[in-house]
């Protein structure tokens, strides 16, 4: 895994808070964001630490917000030439199935 | 009967070779189904075996290699269709079936030949729950590997965009059925598996069919290569209850094309509801704290403002505030009691008999003066009857009396005397002259005669 840094995947603009690797899984994510929300609503950590936690909290709620972001909706074709991008298959599909009359 | 012909005898060898040179030809690559029996399986690897019918009967061999090349395996009784050559061998004058490939016969022995493989594969390990790998949750790249035709790739399609328009799917295309697939999948694969480490997971699917349509994927080399993909891949092979070996050794079986396209995507509807609950209850849990804070801050405050210095400064204002209230009540009552002083000094003042007051004092002053001259003239008169008194006084005085030659005699304590008998012969008295005094002692005392009896009534005789 390596750390990206490009800024539009670093939330970090606070000194301590570290970035969220791309490679990071929506489960992980998520599964630390609940974490930090049950540490936050325990109640019993400094104000300071807490805002720490709060800014990390945003931080991850932010990375998966962005991983639900419909980017491209189209299917690649993946063969021996490589990945290239198609017209929609399901479109090329319908056609094919068109006259079995299968929707 | 007399054998008369008497045809040039051949050989054994002669007569074999003569069978064998007209027999082989014909009888190459030809197709025969039986049973197998007598099974043997040389140390060579060759397997050896009769194959036959219920009145027939003809040896066969399979070499090693050949064996290997097949589905399945030869067991004794099952029933096979093979495809071989005839070969004759003259040294021991039999018959043999030079077996090239062999199938099972019947469906049946499809069966047979998935248990066989089954079980093989499966005591290889490859089934193992250990071995299975978790999907992932939310994956970011999916390869189909499937029919660039028919409705699996549609209903795959539809299903992940329907669910989660997130995941992204790439097709890798291959046939699913006919004698190549199995091969042409592993080739499909193969030649893009460098691709593989940027998907986190891969789908193998194929619509429902019967169970040579599904043999693809009962096919050892596909089921062992698919064992050995670097990333988790789903089985969606067939309908609900076709089970396929590429089932067991994927990583997760799914029952219908859009089961594992559910599998593989979370709802997206689903997800941003969880997320906003996580940053709701978040934030809320933060607003908490900052409230707590701030409720102790206000804690500490109260607690601070009982100490002395700020519990003195309330004071100190409060008695201002206090002095300040009765000042101003003070002030109002002075002022009303002056006021309604005023008033009366007014009223008073109206009714006031200054007038008559000086004149009375005029009055007094001039009966004071009256008096005082009353008190004068009294005096006067007083003074001047003390005068004449006095004169008069002063004429009947006894020491007057003296100046005309008279003595008064006093006892010794001083009281004077107008008797003789109060003095006895021997008493010392005295005589009181004009001119001073005498004391003397009586001689003799005669009284009771007056030596003045001839004289006038009529002078004073009275002396004190």
């Amino acid at each position: 895994m390596s750390i990206a840094d490009s800024p539009s995947e670093s939330q970090s603009h606070v000194s301590g808070i570290r970035a969220i690797p791309e490679e990071t899984s929506y489960e992980a994510a998520m599964s630390e964001l609940r974490q930090v929300v049950d540490k936050l609503e325990r109640g019993n950590l400094s104000l300071d630490d807490s805002l720490d936690l709060y800014e990390r909290g945003v931080q991850l709620s932010q990375f998966c917000e962005n991983r639900l972001v419909v980017v491209d909706e189209r299917v690649t074709l993946l063969t021996q030439t490589g990945l290239q991008v198609r017209p929609n298959v399901i479109e090329s599909a319908i056609e094919k199935n068109g006259d079995r009359g299968e929707q | 009967m007399q054998p008369n012909l008497r045809p040039r005898a051949l050989s054994v060898t002669q007569l074999l070779l003569e069978v064998k040179r007209r027999l082989e030809p014909g009888f190459q690559d030809r197709i025969v189904a039986g049973e197998v029996s007598n099974l043997k399986i040389h140390s060579s690897g060759n397997r050896y075996f009769s194959l036959k019918d219920s009145k027939s009967q003809v040896s066969c061999i399979l070499g090693a290699k050949q064996a290997k090349g097949l589905d399945f395996s030869l067991e004794e009784g099952i029933r096979v269709v093979v495809e071989g050559s005839l070969q004759l061998y003259p040294d021991r004058g039999s018959l043999q079936l030079m077996v090239r490939t062999a199938k099972p016969d019947g469906l049946g022995q499809f069966h047979q030949m998935f248990e066989q493989l089954k079980e093989k594969l499966r005591l290889e390990g490859l089934f193992e729950e250990s071995r299975k790998r978790a999907l992932p949750y939310f994956p970011r790249r999916v390869l189909l590997v499937t029919s660039s035709e028919g409705a699996v790739l549609h209903d795959l399609i539809t299903t992940f965009q329907r669910r989660n328009p997130c995941v992204r799917l790439s097709l890798c295309p291959v046939p699913v059925q006919g004698e190549e697939a199995a091969a042409r999948i592993v080739e499909a694969i193969q030649n893009v598996r460098h691709h593989l480490q940027h998907y986190q997971c891969l789908v193998v699917a194929r619509g429902g069919g019967s169970l040579t349509d599904l043999w693809t994927f009962n096919r050892e080399p596909l089921v062992r290569y698919l064992a050995t993909l670097p990333i988790p891949f789903v089985s969606a092979v067939g309908h609900e209850t076709d089970f396929t070996l590429v089932d067991f050794v994927a990583d997760r079986r799914a029952a219908t094309p859009t089961a594992a396209a559910e599998l593989l995507s979370p709802s997206r509807s689903d997800l941003l509801a969880d997320l906003q609950q996580q940053r709701k209850r978040m934030t809320h849990a933060l607003e908490r704290k900052v409230e707590k804070q701030h409720s102790l801050l206000n804690t500490c405050k109260l607690v601070l403002s009982k100490f002395p210095q700020t519990r003195l400064e309330q004071e100190r204002s409060l008695c201002r505030r206090l002095s300040q209230q009765l000042n101003s009540n003070l002030l109002n009552r002075i002022k009303r009691t002056a006021q309604e002083l005023k008033g009366l000094q007014t009223a008073l003042h109206r009714k006031s008999p200054m007038a008559l007051l000086q004149t009375e004092r005029r009055s007094l002053a001039q009966l004071v003066s009256r008096l005082d001259r009353a008190m004068v003239a009294r005096q006067n008169l007083a003074r001047q009857e003390l005068i004449a008194l006095k004169a008069g006084l002063g004429a009947m005085s006894p020491l007057k009396i003296l100046d005309r030659g008279y003595a008064i005699c006093f006892d010794e304590s001083g009281r004077p005397l107008q008797l003789a008998q109060e003095l006895k012969p021997g008493q010392r008295f005295s005589l009181q002259f004009r001119d001073g005094k005498i004391s003397a002692l009586v001689e003799e005392s005669q009284h009771g005669i007056r030596r003045d009896q001839e004289a006038s009534p009529a002078s004073p005789e009275t002396i004190t």
